[in-house]
């Protein structure tokens, strides 16, 4: 018995006595609070697609910052919500549908920012841009995540309640005096903070995946807001753990591992979860019918 | 946040005057369409005006319009005397939405859907004061759905989920009330309780628009009768302006055959219908 625990301890914790284990653990838990926590706006918004967008769309802008010296978060916030304003002003000048519009703008942007990439030489390795770092974050890449992702959670935490209204029902948001317009942006500028908050930890091309699915597990879990995100949060920091470790003793890419784990998590819930999965469902289904079938009086569909 | 004797106040000041001034008001989409041409009407305040129209006919564009959600070509539309982005910040309209319109599978309580009516009115974190709860509990209780206040709203009835919206808008607490047709989908006694609370804020001094393509009952609660079919047919009391040649004119040939078939006199165009001659509009 104790040997087991051993070989657990020995496989689960001990790799994180290493001090690049240990940085990568508690950098990539930070990067999935903060993108489980938008993302439950995102998800309830129906904004994956806006999420994809910004999520890529931030490239140029982290590039042209580093040239220009100006700390990355501004320029990801900028082009990442040009982009996005971009897509919104061809939806509304034209018969192109918002989605095909928001598509054509993000690759154009992203193209845009893999072509500054390859002809700007510089010490920066942009492809740790593109498929996350976790194993060797610098100093300053460490500044750059934690001040974009706080600064993201900070606007959560202020205007909660607004974004949370917004989200369910713009309308009302209107009617009852909120400003939409701000609203709207400051969804967006967290998406853009989130993005580079991952951006070490999965890089720019699979940073949507933790924008979208922690908010995805938590709705099946949950009928509560803040109980469905506390659920995204938990699922999305157990996934940078475990795959941090696959990776860790497979050898493998650990941004890809947290994403393919965080997967598996939603998978799992979509069969498994008590409320809304399917096993729940096939049960309750059941036991609905052979209800009706005792009942006298015709049940009422509603 | 008004108190109950500013609402009083407020009630005497605009007893006969006019809560919504719409002039010259044409709104098209990008597509080409012209939802509404050149409408020009006046609702007075502290009265249930119904407005008519057959789908397709702008109803839809004008709540929007008045929500200041769709800007309007030309024209403009005044609520209470002032512009609609300046009355909004002043808690002017509530609204009660449509149920497609809604999210279903939105995580959120009974509760919260009508604590929602009061977070223009709340601090800047938007944490409830003592007196929000007491309006969200009474609100509730005016529409008997305190029972259910911790549901999730995608588990309720067509006709609770109605009443929880009804309950956000009387929590709201605003001098006009929008309803974008209330009574679709909901059974006999939810629509003669919504009613009953229909009028009693309506003779507390609230303004009421109904916008439905349902004729039936309209007689018995509104007191002013709005026609549309991209321009306005009628508009005024609904004893003269509920009359079957309008609503021919408003609703096409569909309405004239029905009233046929139910023997009311199409050809006495000037005489305001009652219930019972109403034929029931095809949803």
């Amino acid at each position: 018995m104790s040997n087991s625990w051993h070989a657990v301890w020995q496989w689960a914790i001990v790799p994180f006595t290493f001090d690049f284990m240990w940085e990568a653990l508690w950098v990539g838990c930070f990067g999935a609070l903060c993108c489980a926590v938008v993302s439950c706006f995102v998800v309830s918004k129906g904004w994956s697609l806006v999420g994809d967008a910004v999520s890529h769309a931030v490239l140029p802008g982290i590039i042209l910052a580093w040239l220009a010296a100006v700390p990355l978060l501004v320029g990801a916030m900028v082009s990442g919500i040009l982009c996005v304003l971009l897509a919104g002003w061809v939806n509304r000048r034209s018969r192109i549908k918002a989605d095909t519009a928001l598509g054509i703008c993000f690759t154009g942007f992203l193209a845009l920012g893999l072509i500054l990439m390859s002809t700007v030489s510089s010490n920066v390795h942009f492809s740790h841009v593109l498929l996350g770092h976790l194993l060797g974050i610098t100093q300053e890449a460490r500044l750059q995540l934690l001040s974009a992702g706080g600064l993201a959670l900070l606007i959560v935490a202020c205007r909660f309640s607004d974004l949370k209204l917004f989200c369910f029902d713009a309308v009302q948001a209107r009617v009852a005096g909120l400003n939409t317009t701000v609203l709207n942006m400051l969804l967006l500028m967290c998406l853009a903070l989130t993005t580079i908050a991952t951006l070490q930890a999965v890089g720019l091309v699979q940073a949507i995946a933790m924008l979208v699915t922690p908010g995805a597990i938590g709705t099946l879990m949950s009928r509560r807001f803040v109980t469905g995100m506390m659920i995204g949060i938990a699922a999305s920091m157990l996934a940078v753990w475990s795959g941090l470790l696959i990776a860790f003793h497979a050898n493998l890419s650990p941004g890809s591992c947290i994403v393919l784990v965080q997967f598996a998590l939603f998978l799992l819930t979509l069969i498994g979860s008590p409320y809304r999965g399917y096993l729940a469902r096939r049960w309750r289904g059941r036991r609905r019918i052979s209800s009706e079938e005792g009942s006298p009086l015709p049940v009422r569909s509603v | 946040m008004r108190t109950p004797s500013l609402r009083g106040l407020a009630l005497t000041a605009n007893n006969g005057s006019i809560a919504v001034d719409i002039q010259h008001l044409s709104v098209g989409y990008s597509n080409g369409v012209i939802a509404l041409d050149d409408v020009s009407a006046q609702l007075p305040s502290g009265a249930i005006c119904a407005v008519l129209g057959a789908n397709g006919g702008g109803k839809s564009t004008l709540c929007k319009a008045l929500m200041g959600i769709q800007r309007p070509h030309r024209g403009s539309v005044r609520l209470f005397g002032g512009a609609v982005n300046r009355m909004l910040k002043r808690n002017t309209i509530a609204y009660v939405p449509q149920s497609d319109d809604i999210d279903w599978d939105f995580p959120v309580s009974v509760q919260d859907v009508v604590m929602m009516g009061r977070q223009g009115q709340m601090n800047w974190l938007r944490i409830p004061s003592r007196d929000d709860k007491r309006r969200v509990a009474q609100s509730l209780e005016r529409v008997g759905m305190q029972a259910v206040a911790r549901r999730q709203i995608g588990e309720l009835s067509g006709g609770q989920k109605k009443r929880v919206f009804i309950a956000r808008a009387l929590a709201q607490h605003a001098r006009l009330m929008l309803l974008d047709e209330p009574f679709t989908g909901v059974d006999m006694t939810t629509e003669n309780d919504l009613l009953d609370i229909l009028r009693e804020e309506r003779n507390a001094g609230t303004t009421i628009m109904v916008v439905t393509h349902n004729l039936s009952s309209v007689p018995d609660y509104s007191d002013q009768v709005m026609m549309l079919n991209r321009r306005v047919i009628a508009c005024g009391p609904t004893a003269h302006t509920f009359t079957a040649t309008h609503l021919g004119n408003t609703f096409g040939g569909v309405v004239n055959e029905l009233l046929k078939v139910t023997g009311a006199v199409a050809g006495e165009g000037n005489v305001a219908m009652s219930r019972s001659q109403l034929p029931e509009y095809p949803q």
